[in-house]
Order: C-alpha cells, then sequence, then structure tokens
C-alpha cells in the first residue's frame, strides 16, 4: 500500500477542521446583532458579487444559446424547401432579438444611478452639466431594502402623496400641493451612489438641527428653478427639492424620521 | 432547445451566494469573533471573506455542504488574520517572525508510519497561519498563485510559507516521535 505523508496530512486536516466546526457549532453561539452598516455592505456585497459573478457565466451561456440557435436554424432551413428557409430565417432573427433584449435587460437593470436619478426626479444627470455636491471632501452618496426605511412625519395639510418607489435601501416619495400645484420630492438613498446636485445660480446655505448638517441650495424667489436641501445621517443620504417655499421644506427636513 | 439552454441561465444560481450567507453568517461570525475577539473585526473579516468568496465563486460552486462550510471557515481565518494585522499595522508579523527551522529531519521516509489521527495531534500545535496554509494547500488543493492572491503575497513567498509550514509540522512530528518512541 502506497504511503503519502501528504494524503495523510489532508485527512488529518479534514479532521481537525471538522472538529473545529463542530466545537463552534456546539457551543453557544454569541448573541450577536450584525451592525446596520454590516447589513448594508453585505447586502450591497452580495447583490453586487451575484450580478457581477454570475454575467459572465450567463452571457456566455446565452452566447451558446444563440449560436446553437442559428446553427440548428441554418441547418433545418438548408434542408427544407425555399418557403420553410424563409419562415426559419425569420424565427432566428426573432430568437437573436430577443436573446440581445435579454442581454440589454440585464444591462440596463445594473445601471443602477442612472435608473435611481430618473425614477426620483433627481433632473441632473449629467456630470458634465452639474457640479457635484460635496461636504468638505466627503462626495455624498448612496445605496439600498424594498420598503419604507424612512419619511417626513411632517407635512403641510395641503400636500398629499402622488408618487411613492422604494428600491433597494433608497425610496423616493412625491408630494403635490392642492393650492398651487408645487410638488415636493423626498429621496433617501444608502451612501454608495452620488448625488449630483445643480448649483448654478443657486445660494448655498448651511445650517445645523440636533447634530445633522444640512446643505440648502436656495433658489432666487420667483426664479423656474428649484430649492434643495442635502443632509447625511446615519449612512444614508437624502434629499428635498421642490419650488415651493424653503422654510416649508426645512421644516419637512427636520421631520424625517427612520421607520423601521 | 433554446428554451433547454435557456433555462440553464435560471434556477437557484443567483441565489447561492445569498443563501449561503444567510444560513452561516452566525456561525462564521463566532469563528471570526472567536479569532479576532472583537465584533467589530468579526463583522470586517466576514465582509473579507465574502469579498474573496464571491471571487473564488468557481471553487465554491464545486463544492456542497459540509465542505463549503469547511472551505469557507479556512476563508474567514485568513481574513481575521488580515484585519487584525491592518488593526495592529503590523506587517507579515506571524509570516515573517517564524524562525528558521534547522536541523529537522524532513525526509518523508522518517514519517511514513505518520497516520492522520496521529497527524492531527501535531497539527493542533501549529500556529494558525501555518494551519491556513496547509488547509488551502492540503485540504483545498490551492496552488501556490492561488494562495498567494488569497494572502496577497507573492507566488514564491507562497510556495516557501507552505514548505515552512509543512517542515514545521514534520519537525514537531520527529521531535515528539523521538522523544516517545
Amino acid at each position: 500500500m502506497n504511503y503519502s505523508f501528504e494524503a495523510e496530512l489532508g485527512k488529518a486536516l479534514d479532521m481537525m477542521l471538522q472538529e473545529e466546526i463542530d466545537e463552534i457549532m456546539n457551543s453557544e453561539l454569541p448573541e450577536h446583532v450584525f451592525s446596520r452598516r454590516h447589513e448594508i455592505r453585505m447586502k450591497k456585497l452580495l447583490s453586487e458579487g451575484v450580478h457581477t459573478s454570475f454575467s459572465t457565466r450567463k452571457a456566455f451561456k446565452i452566447l451558446v444559446a444563440a449560436l446553437l440557435s442559428i446553427l440548428l436554424g441554418i441547418g433545418v432551413a438548408a434542408s427544407v424547401s425555399k418557403e420553410f428557409r424563409g419562415i426559419l430565417k425569420d424565427t432566428v432573427i426573432k430568437i437573436t432579438d430577443s436573446i440581445n433584449a435579454y442581454i440589454t435587460h440585464g444591462e440596463i437593470s445594473s445601471a443602477f444611478s442612472l435608473d435611481e436619478d430618473t425614477k426620483t426626479g433627481i433632473s441632473y444627470t449629467t456630470k458634465t452639466e452639474k457640479s457635484e455636491f460635496e461636504n468638505k471632501n466627503n462626495v455624498f452618496s448612496s445605496e439600498s431594502y424594498e420598503e419604507k426605511l424612512w419619511e417626513p412625519e411632517y407635512l403641510p395639510n395641503e400636500y398629499s402623496i402622488v408618487y411613492e418607489w422604494y428600491g433597494d435601501l433608497s425610496g423616493s416619495i412625491g408630494y403635490t400641493s392642492n393650492k398651487d400645484g408645487h410638488t415636493i420630492m423626498f429621496h433617501y438613498e444608502n451612501i454608495d451612489s452620488t448625488l449630483f446636485v445643480n448649483n448654478e445660480s443657486i445660494e448655498l446655505e448651511q445650517f445645523e438641527n440636533e447634530g445633522v448638517k444640512y446643505f440648502a441650495f436656495v433658489a432666487d424667489e420667483g426664479s423656474d428653478k428649484e430649492s434643495m436641501i442635502v443632509w447625511y445621517e446615519d449612512d444614508f443620504i437624502f434629499s428635498i427639492h421642490s419650488k415651493s417655499d424653503i422654510k416649508i421644506l426645512k421644516k419637512i427636513a427636520y421631520s424625517v424620521k427612520n421607520i423601521k | 432547445m433554446l428554451l433547454i439552454l435557456l433555462e440553464m441561465l435560471d434556477g437557484e444560481e443567483e441565489n447561492i451566494f445569498l443563501k449561503f450567507y444567510h444560513e452561516n453568517k452566525r456561525m462564521l461570525f463566532s469563528v471570526a469573533y472567536k479569532f479576532t475577539g472583537s465584533e467589530h473585526l468579526a463583522e470586517n473579516a466576514l465582509q473579507e471573506a465574502f469579498i474573496s468568496i464571491i471571487k473564488n465563486k468557481d471553487k465554491m460552486l464545486l463544492m456542497k455542504g459540509e465542505e463549503l462550510k469547511r472551505w469557507s471557515v479556512v476563508i474567514v481565518k485568513n481574513k481575521c488574520i488580515d484585519v487584525m494585522r491592518k488593526e495592529t499595522k503590523k506587517e507579515e508579523v506571524s509570516f515573517e517572525d517564524e524562525k528558521n527551522i534547522t536541523g529537522a529531519v524532513t525526509e518523508d521516509e522518517s514519517l511514513k508510519r505518520y497516520e492522520a489521527e496521529t497527524i492531527k495531534k501535531y497539527l493542533s500545535g501549529l500556529d494558525e497561519i501555518s494551519k491556513q496554509i496547509l488547509y488551502m494547500k492540503y485540504l483545498f488543493g490551492y496552488s501556490y498563485k492561488e494562495i498567494s492572491k488569497e494572502l496577497n503575497i507573492s507566488e514564491k513567498n507562497a510556495e516557501m510559507k507552505v514548505y515552512r509550514a509543512k517542515n514545521k509540522l514534520k519537525e514537531m512530528i520527529l521531535k515528539e516521535g523521538i522523544i516517545t518512541l
């Protein structure tokens, strides 16, 4: 019988590792509540990991599927009548288009930041046209549960909700005034994407409330620009923008509470 | 055929990481906490470990059940070493501070009588880093290149560390063996 020290070593390591795991599993696992930061990071990491790690595999499978379909189509078409060849050609084109659509859809769904900007009504999406909002050296940015996490407790009577959207650790609520038709958009995101603010011809104010620093981009009265308040709290970035009075926006901003 | 092939795209592939994380996070946290003694460092190690696990998805997908669990424990412990090293800001502490092994009889011939059960007793006397190296090389079949990536060291260095760890074990076995015989 051939003896191999390395093979025995492998067995020994296997036994040792298993004993170690058994010991951990048999002992009382520490009552640990994972920090919110950890859970957010893990959620992001795992979702990105899933997306990036399997996309190549998927793309490969799609390509194989497409190639085989085309080959199959050509093969069959060549062996049947001219009429059938035409039909098969159309079918292959349709299949290829479907596959292309599938791939494209996958790419679009991964383009999170673009989607977010579009959905939230923050129209400042073109980097070249906009200045990046920064708090000293920190660029405000964000990420996301598909449930409402934050909500303003205060809302003027004449406003009612007209739009709600909740993504992965992000959300948007739109309100409209019954009086003047002004809309207020409230938006929150976690800290992994960047928020751009158009601050051209807009005055920047900085103020503080209960230890939170707020930045207000106040539009001139009567101008067609919107005012915006941005702040950062508990790993989230928040924004409220509207043509409504900045005082109302401030009151709403101060009233935003975590509801989870 | 297309339908069959497209079916391959679906299934549970995408849930593997999430499922694995949720099923094992407490156990893996316990491993990390036991190693680092700090909840904060343990969470950091867990995050780093999953980055590594995702990077090594091909390896992961070949494993199932207990093997996967054992592998992830090794990864978590590697990352514990990393985060602790960063925390103490000491470079290559345990790796580089190892004394050179001299005078040991390291011929495999001399070790022929040692079975896994016996070797295991001596393994427990090794330092954590040596054990980690041996786990990767001899339990999970990592190449030197893979070890070097996992530990952020050069391939040559990885090879040397495997050699040292193995030699250290052999030295312990033979030394003890001579005494007890």
